[in-house]
């Protein structure tokens, strides 16, 4: 006898984190993503990292639904550590690996119609031919590569900026500079991005570089802002 | 409700399918819709002596551009190409079970499955998944056994049929009356097979170009593949961007 | 008693088990300053055999490692149960599973086998070398029975007594593992001089601050590096007795 109850899945993500991009520089990759994680609206956690090491030469970024993206990281080091301790002289996971194998997950998981509500910058450089990878993986397991990719909100608010400036011969200072003027945007018209922004880089020589979280800046102080928007406010009593 | 239920809803939402059988949707749409389209358009004309195909490069969802540069059409065999618009993480995921099993037939057999073979394989393929589609329109395009081209068309579950020129994805609408037009012989009491690839080349690349220019979804790149007896030849122009 | 059971207070299934490791490769694990080291020696029983080929160290985590001597097969089989023991106590606890509890777990196991009538001991003794955050690095040495003992420095297989008496001799607590190699090495074929006519080959790994707590293999030129340097050392102390 069949179960009379449907089976539930979960239909929405709980704590979530916002968007992230990656864009290819002349010699490596740079990821980003803000520090803050959403629940219902509300700013949850703070000082949170989204961006992981996967793998030697491999970093993902992940916008969406955290413990499913906790779950993910679990499986993904699994793999990476069974890859290293079989010692079979095979060949370790590449990024591009990674990439697809995420996809093959996240498409499993929706033909169950309980998918993992993720979207991921899969981004690395080839342990054999020092190629640098750029992927991404959404929701129903869609996956491509690009010069820039986006994940979250930022499709449609970034393309614009990053559409044509991403060149072969975009140097880091470039793309970092593309990069802060793409979640300056997504700070003034996204409500749910952060102002703390995380940079990591991953270069040719698979270096991978964390850097800690830099606060964007922004103004906030304009005329219609301070005065006609908030005719009706108190004064602030306490300053530091 | 079953999961198979389910899937049957969720395919009727869809497919547009009024069941009145089934419970009534809520009104408001909830939970996680397994489906997105990617649109995109692909076309394709068959000749006496070879095929062609064309697809544009555009990955879009909703009036985001995902992609300018993603491949709709793959390479099945040396005679055989496979391009789908649609969903394209079914399209992959179809793309790679068409692979496996042509790859099986050719252990079986010990020779390449000819596109009729294919053309069923595909469509049972299709049907397999009656319940909870591939949200795939595919055209299968090659040349057959006796070296003519050769183009199978398929609804998302699987019927199909064989048809001398074909288009499919977002853009079809706008290119389907050219091709009835330029390459069918509506009026002509026996249409023949056209052998002029120059002629063949430039329609469909109009075709294209006419699609990109009113679709939205359609754009960025042009793939055109000729399949012929001297196998699968490949280029690459661009589109409009907008 | 009737069948395999109890013979004055052994259990003849064990002994036969003992047996099998006694006249096998012997093992050796070391405690040194600054890790621990895992060692095993092997006769080529045919020359056909490719070098490096029939490994009896393996890696049951990135931080625990393994060296078998006996039935092989069942020395592997203990290997898997490890990375399964390892993988499922991290998924409970999220916390690596420390060393003793490991070797513990696997002695259980390799108890287990010994007490029903379906089942037969395992013909193997492992060797287990491990760091974790909690108690550092550790070496256990379990036997057939499901004996597990916690180690400075043990040997198993048909060298063990001079292994054992070697190892007594030499400080290896003061000593890093990289120095204690050519010294384990020495150990490994003094002890098995009746077999010294015929090809041999070493293995070793390391698990010490130097690979980053990490059980590493030392590599099949560095290994063959040590063992001719063994060789000569024995040769040349060999000469002065002489």
């Amino acid at each position: 006898m069949l179960d009379p109850t449907p089976k539930t899945a979960k239909d929405h993500p709980e704590i979530s984190g916002g968007s992230t991009i990656g864009i290819k520089y002349d010699k490596g990759v740079l990821l980003a993503a803000d520090t803050h994680l959403m629940y219902a609206g509300c700013y949850w956690y703070k000082d949170a990292q989204r961006i992981h090491k996967v793998a030697d030469n491999c970093v993902i970024a992940s916008s969406g639904d955290y413990a499913d993206l906790q779950m993910l990281l679990k499986k993904l080091k699994d793999k990476n550590d069974y890859d290293i301790i079989a010692e079979d002289g095979h060949q370790h996971y590449e990024p591009k690996d990674y990439c697809k194998w995420l996809a093959n997950v996240h498409f499993n998981k929706r033909m169950r119609v309980d998918p993992y509500y993720n979207s991921h910058i899969v981004a690395g450089v080839d342990s054999k031919s020092g190629d640098k990878f750029l992927g991404t993986v959404d929701v129903h397991g869609n996956n491509f590569e690009g010069n820039y990719v986006l994940t979250g909100i930022a499709n449609y608010f970034c393309n614009a900026i990053l559409d044509g400036n991403v060149t072969d011969d975009l140097t880091l200072e470039g793309a970092r500079e593309l990069m802060t003027k793409c979640f300056t945007v997504l700070y003034y018209k996204d409500k749910s991005q952060g102002d703390k922004i995380q940079y990591v880089t991953i270069d040719t020589d698979s270096n991978v570089n964390f850097e800690d979280p830099v606060t964007l800046e922004s103004k906030w102080d304009y005329h219609f802002t301070k005065h006609l928007t908030n005719d009706h406010t108190r004064d602030v009593r306490f300053k530091n | 409700m079953s999961k198979m239920d389910f899937h049957a809803k969720l395919a009727g939402n869809i497919f547009k399918i009024d069941n009145d059988d089934t419970e009534k949707a809520p009104a408001m749409e909830r939970g996680f819709n397994p489906y997105v389209t990617n649109e995109g358009t692909v076309a394709a004309v068959a000749g006496k002596d070879f095929c062609k195909v064309v697809g544009d490069t555009r990955c879009s969802l909703g009036y985001t551009i995902l992609s300018r540069d993603l491949s709709k059409i793959t390479k099945l065999t040396d005679k055989v190409v496979v391009a789908t618009a649609g969903m394209r993480a079914d399209a992959i995921a179809l793309h790679k079970v068409l692979l496996t099993r042509i790859k099986t037939y050719k252990a079986k057999f010990h020779k390449y499955p000819d596109i009729d073979v294919i053309a069923r394989m595909l469509g049972n393929t299709l049907y397999g998944r009656r319940f909870f589609p591939y949200y795939t329109f595919n055209l299968l395009c090659g040349i057959n056994s006796e070296g003519e081209g050769a183009i199978y068309g398929y609804d998302a579950v699987g019927s199909y049929d064989r048809v001398n020129c074909g288009a499919m994805g977002s853009g079809s609408e706008l290119i389907v009356p050219i091709l009835d037009n330029q390459i069918k012989d509506h009026n002509v009491l026996e249409p023949e097979a056209p052998s002029d690839t120059e002629i063949v080349e430039n329609v469909l690349r109009d075709s294209m170009h006419a699609a990109a220019e009113r679709d939205i979804y359609t754009g960025d790149g042009l793939e055109m593949f000729t399949i012929d007896k001297d196998g699968i030849r490949f280029e690459k122009e661009p589109l409009r961007r907008d | 008693m009737s069948g395999g059971g109890y013979d004055d207070q052994f259990i003849s299934q064990i002994e036969y088990a003992q047996k099998a490791v006694e006249g096998s490769s012997t093992i050796i694990g070391v405690v040194c300053k600054d890790g621990v080291v895992l060692a095993t020696e092997k006769v080529m029983p045919n020359k056909l055999y490719l070098p490096q080929t029939d490994k009896r160290i393996y890696s049951m985590s990135r931080h625990a490692g393994l060296v078998a001597n006996g039935v092989i097969p069942d020395g592997r089989n203990i290997m898997y149960k490890g990375r399964k023991e390892y993988k499922s106590y991290g998924d409970q606890f999220g916390t690596e599973i420390t060393g003793k509890i490991l070797a513990e777990r696997l002695a259980q196991y390799m108890h287990f086998n010994t007490c029903y009538y379906g089942k037969r001991p395992f013909g193997t003794s492992v060797a287990v070398s491990a760091w974790d955050k909690i108690n550092g690095y550790s070496l256990h040495l379990i036997e057939p029975s499901g004996d597990c003992n916690q180690y400075w420095g043990c040997a198993n297989g048909r060298g063990k007594q001079t292994a054992r008496s070697e190892l007594e001799k030499e400080e290896f607590k003061e000593t890093t593992c990289e120095d204690a190699l050519p010294k384990i090495a020495k150990i490994l074929l003094l002890s098995t001089e009746e077999t010294k006519e015929k090809a041999r080959e070493l293995e070793f790994s390391v698990l010490s601050d130097e690979t980053n707590h990490e059980h590493k293999f030392v590599s099949a030129e560095k290994t063959d590096e040590i063992l001719q340097g063994a060789l000569k050392a024995i040769d040349e102390e060999d000469m002065d007795e002489d």
